[in-house]
């Protein structure tokens, strides 16, 4: 009975478009999913501008009512070089480092801001109206000590943001290009301007495919962190 | 590749992995999917449908190791969803296509083939296509189809039954 029912089913014949068939299906699958994915990197990426946005320091500590306070100053202070800055983000900053004291413990907190701090300093000389830095007009010496500070600072906001830290999920290798391509998105942003995602069709032509490349390396990164 | 990783990338949103997988089984998926549906439009709907379920729920799958057999059963489950609907439609035609359907096909090599696909219940075949096909044990089939283990020893026996009976009459032509 065993052979005879696989020898009767082999007779049905298997149609040449089967391929393709399986095909279709898989694809529709993916693009579905794909919908999915794309929102979480939009929403992530938003985050991390939100807190790229508000990583202006001054040097006056006033006293604090709100933990943001602790980096700023206040708000206003914070209005005067960041012109694009609101309430509504800055009580959301707040809301955030609130979140970071929770979840990481008081060393690592204390940590955190500590190279929140390394920023600051390029930040209010290098940010844009929005807090962007264009990275392409930095000098060579500070941009080193930025780019070894998000080196240090990445892995506390895969915390923040629920992810498995992207400097363990990734090899050394793979997390210096992950770096870059932080650095290129922002670059770009600031460059055009935005504080949101930005449309590939506003980028000049010369560093269009530089960004595209950016840009697939972190939604390469992100499925990582999701998948593990 | 080894299907463990092949699973297991594709449970990360690999399609690429998924396709290399799946296509292993697709001729299998087909010839399942025909037994229920018995014809080829219908049953390439099902491959395509199959294919696009079990990306989706891959997730879901526990044990590498079972994935033919959870294929089998979403073939399964989306074969009776289908025959469940067309149930609902009326077939203008019905004549004609038995007509040209029959035309080109040997009916003596068909006969065995069109005895399983015609005689048997869906539930029957379900039955049949895991144990003989897929290898099943009773108990795997009961788990599969959720089934009661004394169902499915009974829709096994009465299966078979209708089978050896047909099968008589057969003889008793030739």
């Amino acid at each position: 009975m065993d052979n005879q029912l696989k020898q009767e089913l082999s007779k049905i014949e298997i149609p040449a478009e089967i391929h393709e068939r399986s095909k279709l299906g898989i694809h529709k699958a993916k693009s579905e999913m794909g919908g999915k994915l794309n929102h979480f990197v939009k929403k992530r990426l938003a985050m991390a501008v939100v807190a790229a946005c508000l990583m202006i320091p001054t040097g006056a500590f006033a006293y604090q009512a709100l933990l943001a306070d602790d980096l700023y100053g206040s708000f206003d202070n914070l209005k005067k070089h960041v012109v694009n800055v609101t309430m509504e983000s800055y009580l959301l900053f707040n809301a955030k480092l609130d979140q970071a004291k929770g979840d990481l413990g008081k060393e690592e907190f204390e940590q955190f801001k500590d190279l929140l701090n390394v920023f600051t300093s390029a930040k209010l000389e290098y940010g844009s109206k929005n807090g962007n830095i264009d990275y392409s007009q930095v000098p060579a010496e500070p941009l080193e000590k930025i780019k070894a500070a998000l080196y240090e600072i990445q892995p506390y906001f895969d915390k923040l943001n629920g992810l498995p830290s992207s400097k363990e999920v990734l090899t050394a290798e793979e997390y210096d290009q992950y770096i870059q391509a932080l650095m290129t998105y922002e670059t770009t942003m600031a460059q055009l301007g935005i504080t949101g995602a930005p449309d590939v069709s506003s980028i000049p032509a010369e560093s269009q495919e530089a960004f595209i490349k950016a840009q697939e390396y972190l939604n390469y990164v992100n499925e990582k962190q999701i998948g593990n | 590749m080894k299907l463990e990783r092949l699973v297991k990338k594709a449970q990360k949103g690999n399609d690429k992995a998924y396709l290399m997988l799946f296509q292993q089984y697709e001729a299998d998926i087909y010839r399942m999917a025909y037994v229920y549906v018995k014809n080829k439009e219908d049953a390439l709907d099902l491959v395509q449908e199959v294919a696009y379920q079990s990306f989706k729920k891959i997730g879901t799958l526990k044990k590498p190791e079972y994935f033919k057999t959870w294929l089998m059963k979403i073939t399964i489950n989306c074969a009776l969803n289908l025959i469940n609907q067309n149930k609902k439609v009326i077939p203008l035609n019905s004549d004609f296509e038995v007509l040209t359907g029959s035309e080109d096909e040997d009916i003596a090599l068909t006969l065995s083939l069109q005895m399983l696909i015609d005689t048997l219940k869906e539930d029957e075949k379900s039955v049949i296509l895991l144990k003989y096909y897929d290898n099943r044990t009773l108990k795997e089939i009961s788990e599969i189809l959720d089934i009661p283990l004394g169902t499915a020893k009974s829709v096994l026996y009465r299966a078979l039954g209708k089978l050896r009976q047909n099968l008589k009459e057969v003889g008793n032509y030739g």
